[in-house]
């Protein structure tokens, strides 16, 4: 019974630790366990959802070990569909039609195979997700913004184009690739901004989609006036515009609604002058890689932070340089990490001693 | 604190009260009517028990801790930690029919923090500065359990004494630290309240299990003398505090 109870936690423990797997890593962890018949099987998936970034480039699925079908060229030819239970190259859907649901991919670089060993199929986003025959009315998404995810079947041919064939199941492969070319929602910087060493920001997203990290524009000549104002002024930024890649100084690898610049990284100012101003302004990337536009300006200064040491080390008459001699003198040098060792130390010898008496009781 | 002190000393009555009127067998040691075989019934299956020897008392604890900082403090904005920790006492010489005296080892950590300022006229936030203190005890504990063990009162007093050692540092985020090293020596009252009467079943079950005699749930009252010693040592003590927390004797 007790057994049988564990189950449920097992089960939901394996859904996490799936749920908690990249879609990029599931989606490779499919291609390598789908196999392409005896003839081929990808490799190499791209990662996913494809970006604004993607648009402009081919996409490259490897496929290795082709097999010959004895033919004068082998091809690779490519279906697209909204459900992977359509089973594509399977007869009838193929074909064209009023009731058709799959829909032929033209591979503008060429699906035929060149190398059996390992061949690269390079098609565009817009050839994946864009108009196709049968399917005038789908849109480029590297035009149009879109977020959508489809079924893509591969099936080696003797021929090109041959869509008559009945292609027995375990002779194609169906993957999903998701696509995602909307820009996400602009952030809000809460302002003003000033620190010493580094400068802490905080902001505000409406984006509801996942934030892959932010990065950070600076303009040294803007809020010339050393503005401490909400809204800050600059020739180089501008609220909603695309992101300069010449102001980019910084990113921030997290995930939240803050974080901080090292001032060091803010290109124009002089090191270790206090007083300096300039205008600053973040964008987020989404998890395709895609970048929103600029958020709105606002200003930072490099000014002096004290804390309680300054303070009390003025309290007691010394500089902060005297009172951190005097203090640090009476110092061990030893890192905090060796003192949680050994706090760690102390609860595993209580635990540990609390084992041995438990397995001494129950030998008994 | 009077609050405090005042529900602790309720408590303590009313547990009292209660174990008078429902343990008449405390007394009795280790023969109570569960321990007593009964043929024919399930009671026969069940060995009578036989409590293991008392050598350990862990206790983890978290209480309020503000050091004297003077001036200075304000920067913590009335901080009061709190100060988390564990102890480790081992059972060296018992009294009999009064305590036991030990010697031990605690750790506690804390840390204190507050809004950071800029030298110069800003409304922005500047980040945050503060000061956490890793600390370390050695003492020496005179566990009065006397009363628990010979009179049916759940109540285990202990006075210490020892020697502190802290590591600090500190610092504004996202600027430079401080850190030092700062000692002294360390006093503390506490009363503990053994839980055993709630399900004696329970607790020998615990103790034939896991060796874990007795489970209580404590209250003590300490101060600290650190860094007063040495004008190079930052005085972290606090001349009265508390902590709270489970304890486990084994």
């Amino acid at each position: 019974m007790l057994r049988r109870a564990r189950r449920p936690a097992a089960l939901f423990a394996i859904a996490v630790a799936l749920c908690a797997v990249p879609s990029s890593a599931l989606a490779a962890l499919m291609a390598s366990v789908l196999a392409f018949g005896t003839h081929a099987t990808p490799v190499n998936f791209m990662t996913q959802p494809l970006g604004l970034n993607d648009c402009g480039n081919a996409v490259h699925i490897q496929f290795t070990g082709i097999t010959s079908m004895g033919t004068t060229a082998q091809v690779i030819d490519v279906w697209r569909a909204a459900a992977a239970t359509t089973m594509c190259p399977t007869g009838a859907l193929a074909r064209t039609g009023t009731a058709q649901v799959c829909f032929p991919i033209n591979v503008s670089a060429g699906n035929t195979v060149t190398n059996l060993t390992q061949f690269n199929l390079g098609v565009t986003p817009s050839e994946l997700f864009g108009p196709v025959p049968g399917n005038l009315a789908a849109v480029d998404p590297c035009t149009t913004p879109v977020t959508t995810t489809q079924y893509f079947f591969f099936a080696q041919t003797g021929n090109a184009g041959d869509t008559s064939t009945m292609w027995p199941a375990g002779t194609y492969l169906v993957m999903p690739i998701a696509v995602d070319t909307q820009r996400p929602t602009a952030p809000v910087l809460n302002g003003p901004a000033a620190g010493d060493t580094s400068v802490a920001l905080s902001w505000t997203t409406g984006e509801t989609g996942t934030i892959g990290s932010e990065r950070v524009y600076f303009d040294p000549a803007g809020c010339s006036g050393g503005g401490d104002g909400g809204t800050g002024s600059s020739s180089v930024l501008m609220a909603g515009a695309p992101p300069p890649t010449s102001a980019l100084v910084h990113t921030v690898p997290s995930l939240g609604t803050s974080g901080s610049v090292p001032t060091s990284a803010l290109t124009g100012w002089a090191s270790g002058t206090y007083g300096q101003s300039g205008a600053i302004a973040i964008t987020v990337l989404d998890s395709a890689g895609n970048e929103s536009m600029l958020s709105n300006v606002i200003c930072v200064q490099h000014v002096r932070v004290t804390g309680f040491w300054e303070q009390y080390c003025a309290e007691h008459g010394m500089t902060t340089a005297q009172c951190t001699s005097n203090y640090h003198g009476c110092s061990v040098g030893v890192p905090s990490r060796r003192l949680d060792l050994g706090a760690l130390g102390l609860l595993g010898a209580a635990l540990g001693l609390l084992v041995a008496r438990g397995t001494r009781r129950r030998a008994r | 604190m009077k609050v405090l002190t005042a529900a602790l000393t309720v408590a303590s009555v009313l547990a009292m009260a209660s174990v008078v009127e429902a343990q008449p067998q405390r007394s009795e040691g280790v023969h109570t009517r569960f321990d007593t075989p009964a043929f024919g019934t399930e009671w026969s299956r069940i060995p009578q028990y036989h409590p293991s020897s008392e050598n350990f008392t862990l206790e983890l604890r978290a209480g309020t801790y503000q050091p004297d900082f003077g001036a200075a403090g304000s920067a913590f904005r009335g901080d009061l930690g709190p100060m988390v920790g564990a102890e480790l006492d081992v059972h060296v010489v018992r009294i009999p029919y009064f305590g036991v005296l030990a010697f031990g080892a605690a750790f506690g950590w804390a840390e204190w923090s507050g809004p950071a300022t800029a030298a110069s006229s800003t409304s922005a936030n500047v980040g945050n500065t503060g000061l956490s203190l890793v600390n370390f005890t050695l003492l020496a504990a005179l566990r009065i359990d006397g009363l628990a063990h010979y009179a049916n009162v759940p109540l285990v007093f202990t006075p210490k004494i020892g020697l502190d050692g802290g590591y600090w540092q500190t610092g504004v985020s996202g600027g430079s630290t401080v850190d030092g090293f700062t000692a002294g020596v360390h006093w503390g009252l506490q009363v503990a309240l053994e839980l055993d009467f709630l399900d004696p079943r329970a607790a020998h079950r615990l103790d034939n299990a896991w060796g874990i005699n007795h489970s209580c749930i404590f209250f003590e009252v300490y101060g600290a003398q650190i860094g007063p010693f040495s004008s190079h040592m930052l005085n972290l003590g606090t001349p009265i505090t508390w902590a709270a927390g489970l304890g486990f004797t084994f």
